[in-house]
């Protein structure tokens, strides 16, 4: 075991928790840093609805139930300003109806018995296709439409039986139900809402916990190396019969070790919040009624998910953390070193936190993006869902390489005078 | 006299490709001696002083600390040696007391070597129970007793000084001299340091080297300097050489 290393572990956690400067590391700058994602995400999510919102004006409908209120449901969509597009299907064929080419994003299967059923009030169901292509954030938001559409319908369709029967409105509960599946390429997926709640998770929520996390950690490390220097400690240090990537390894080891402590906090807190949303859709999804239709294999998470992440994550954060380490060494004093990696490391990992955006439809799109450090932990969940295998590891492992890269430059200049005599980013002192 | 501890020959040392700092000097250092390196401001001690204590490379010519090269054996080097940087400081968050005991701990795993080490380093510093403070609360003079004091407790063969005494009162001084003395005389290690002070230099070291613009004008003992150029204290032997040079 390296007595050194664990000295300046010790050391550094006793600075950590005496020093204010550390303090205004550890909160100030992750808290600047998430508002800023926080509004960039907001806004772009926004526009993703947008999108979104529009293709819900393009519909499909299969009509097996050829009654009265199949045809009132057409109707009120078409009165809605809706593009409805009646698929022909003979109702005697047991063969499933080829989704696939089907060009709008929402299909209303309206099943045998739907207008019989309405007409003896008994609830009647109508089965909701949705076709999930992009994976992007906003494309649950087709979920919501659909939703919308038949819960309108819903109310409508209440109003006219109240008045027909004369009964009061409010004695009627809900008439008309949809049951919504997604489909991904040729998965049937059951529950869509917990779907897109996994996707957002996995391409919001993970990689904005991990990129604060690794911020956060980079402006420690940071911090820590400005110290010995703006304390006078740097040359004495150089001098030491110790191992002076012990020291490094120190830093950078104490640097993730906090920040990850205190990203899981604050994730745990998120996760409260959202496995809170992902109950309540659950609630709201009824029992499926499927008809018609071949059901396939309906949708889980892969395992290797997990293992794809961990390896990504820990890549990164060597990478991300040895790089604010190699630059800090340039700077003179804590405050130029918090700043070159709040100015360099911090705009460039939002730029780079972009592509998530960005629909990876081509492998070469997707192989490009598996390069691009956190871009890659955005993706991943995506690429795993899309079942690209060779992209998801070359997502898992990228990160490591450069990591490596970065490490054994930054153990050259550690190990050399160069450590001493790199003086780029010398703050002018009045002498 | 016996084999030299501190081996410097035709040392060079050039910053940024043409800055020559130390320009081909050569000098021996003895076991057991104080040699004080002297010169006016950018005469070249403090880089001298840092490539002894591995912390710069020489461009050219060869340092020798007990037979291992500064630049090949650097490791081995630093395990014999322990330097004081000129312009040096302590983690200003650790108390005295936790900043001695991580150095020592730095130079053994002995637990009672590191005990002793402490030991040394409380009676060094003279700093009694603000040891116990944070190091932030220190004055100058404090700070520089403390340094001083971890660099001599760890009983290094040859401990390496840059201006141990620089802007510091007469009481101040005073005590780090004595520490200084009392380091070569008691554990008979060898000292290399650099100063300002003439008069500071004629009580404390052994021999001497004078050195201006990066070249040694002159090496002995005190006295004999001060004979030989016919000079009543150091500091005219200095004026006599420079203007002369
Ligand atoms: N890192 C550096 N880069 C470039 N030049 C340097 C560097 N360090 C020192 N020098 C130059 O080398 C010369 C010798 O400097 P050095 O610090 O060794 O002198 P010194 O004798 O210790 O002076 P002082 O008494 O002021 O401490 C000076 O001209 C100085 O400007
Ligand atoms: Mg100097």
């Amino acid at each position: 075991m390296n007595m050194a290393f664990w000295l300046f572990v010790i050391k550094e956690l006793k600075s950590l928790a005496r020093d204010p400067k550390m303090l205004i590391a550890m909160v100030v700058v992750p808290l600047v840093l998430m508002a800023i994602v926080y509004g960039v995400l907001g806004q772009a999510v926004v526009e993703q609805i947008k999108q979104v919102t529009k293709a819900g004006y393009s519909i499909s409908v299969i009509d097996m139930d050829r009654g009265v209120y199949a045809q009132k449901f057409v109707e009120y969509l078409r009165s809605l300003g809706v593009d409805v597009n009646l698929v022909e299907k003979d109702v005697e064929d047991k063969v499933g109806i080829d989704i696939q080419n089907i060009s709008t994003k929402i299909l209303f299967i309206i099943p045998r018995g739907f207008s019989e059923n309405i007409s003896k009030t008994i609830p009647a169901h109508i089965v909701t296709y949705v076709k999930i292509e992009s994976l992007t954030i906003g494309e649950g938001g087709i979920l919501d439409v659909a939703r919308t559409y038949v819960s309108q319908f819903n109310s409508a369709l209440l109003k006219s039986i109240a008045r027909e029967r004369n009964i009061p409105e409010q004695l009627l509960s809900g008439i008309v139900f949809s049951d919504i599946v997604g489909l991904l390429k040729e998965k049937i997926i059951k529950n869509p809402s917990i779907f897109f709640s996994i996707v957002t998770m996995g391409s919001v929520f993970i990689p904005m916990i991990v990129l604060l996390l690794v911020v956060f950690a980079a402006q420690l490390v940071a911090t820590s190396i400005a110290i010995e220097k703006e304390e006078k400690m740097f040359e004495t240090l150089l001098s030491l019969p110790i191992n002076r990537m012990s020291v490094i390894g120190a830093k950078l080891f104490t640097s993730i070790f906090i920040s990850s402590i205190y990203m899981l906090g604050y994730s745990l807190i998120l996760f409260q919040l959202f496995l809170n949303q992902i109950l309540r859709t659950t609630v709201l999804t009824p029992a499926e009624q499927m008809v018609g239709l071949d059901t396939l294999t309906s949708f889980t998470m892969p395992r290797e998910f997990t293992v794809y992440l961990v390896v990504n994550v820990v890549g990164l954060a060597i990478f991300i953390v040895s790089l604010s380490l190699l630059l800090s060494l340039f700077a003179e004093d804590v405050r130029t070193a918090q700043a070159i990696v709040g100015n360099i490391v911090g705009p460039t990992i939002i730029v780079i936190y972009l592509p998530m955006f960005i629909e990876a439809s081509t492998t070469e799109t997707r192989l490009a993006i598996a390069l691009i450090p956190i871009a890659n932990t955005a993706f991943l969940s995506k690429f795993i869902l899309l079942e690209d295998y060779t992209t998801s590891i070359a997502a898992a492992v990228s990160n490591i390489v450069y990591g490596l890269i970065v490490f054994v430059v930054l153990r050259k200049i550690v190990n050399s005078e160069t450590i001493f005599t790199l003086k780029l980013f010398r703050r002018k002192r009045a002498e | 006299m016996s084999q030299p501890v501190v081996v410097v020959e035709n040392l060079v040392k050039v910053y940024q490709k043409n800055i020559r700092a130390v320009d081909n000097i050569s000098f021996y250092v003895y076991p057991g001696e104080i040699f004080g390196l002297i010169g006016p401001n950018g005469a070249g001690k403090t880089t001298t002083l840092r490539i002894i204590a591995t912390v710069l490379q020489p461009t050219q010519g060869r340092v020798l600390v007990y037979g291992y090269d500064v630049a090949k054996d650097a490791a081995k080097v630093r395990r014999i040696i322990s330097y004081l940087p000129e312009d040096a400081g302590a983690y200003k968050y650790l108390t005295g007391l936790e900043f001695l005991e991580l150095v020592a701990k730095l130079y053994t795993k002995d637990p009672k070597k590191i005990e002793e080490f402490i030991e040394i380093g409380i009676k060094l510093s003279g700093l009694g129970d603000r040891l116990n403070d944070k190091v932030k609360t220190y004055s100058k003079g404090m700070l520089r007793r403390l340094l001083v004091a971890k660099t001599l407790m760890v009983k290094p063969k040859v401990a390496i000084l840059d201006e141990p005494t620089s802007g510091l009162d007469v009481v101040n001084a005073v005590h780090v001299r004595e520490s200084i003395k009392r380091f070569a005389k008691d554990v008979g290690g060898t000292v290399i340091l650099s100063s300002h002070n003439m008069l500071e230099v004629e009580y404390l070291c052994d021999r001497v080297a004078i050195i201006h613009k990066g070249r040694i004008l002159v090496v002995g003992k005190p006295r004999e300097l001060m004979e030989r150029f016919e000079a009543s204290n150091l500091e005219e032997v200095f004026v006599k050489l420079v203007w002369g040079a």
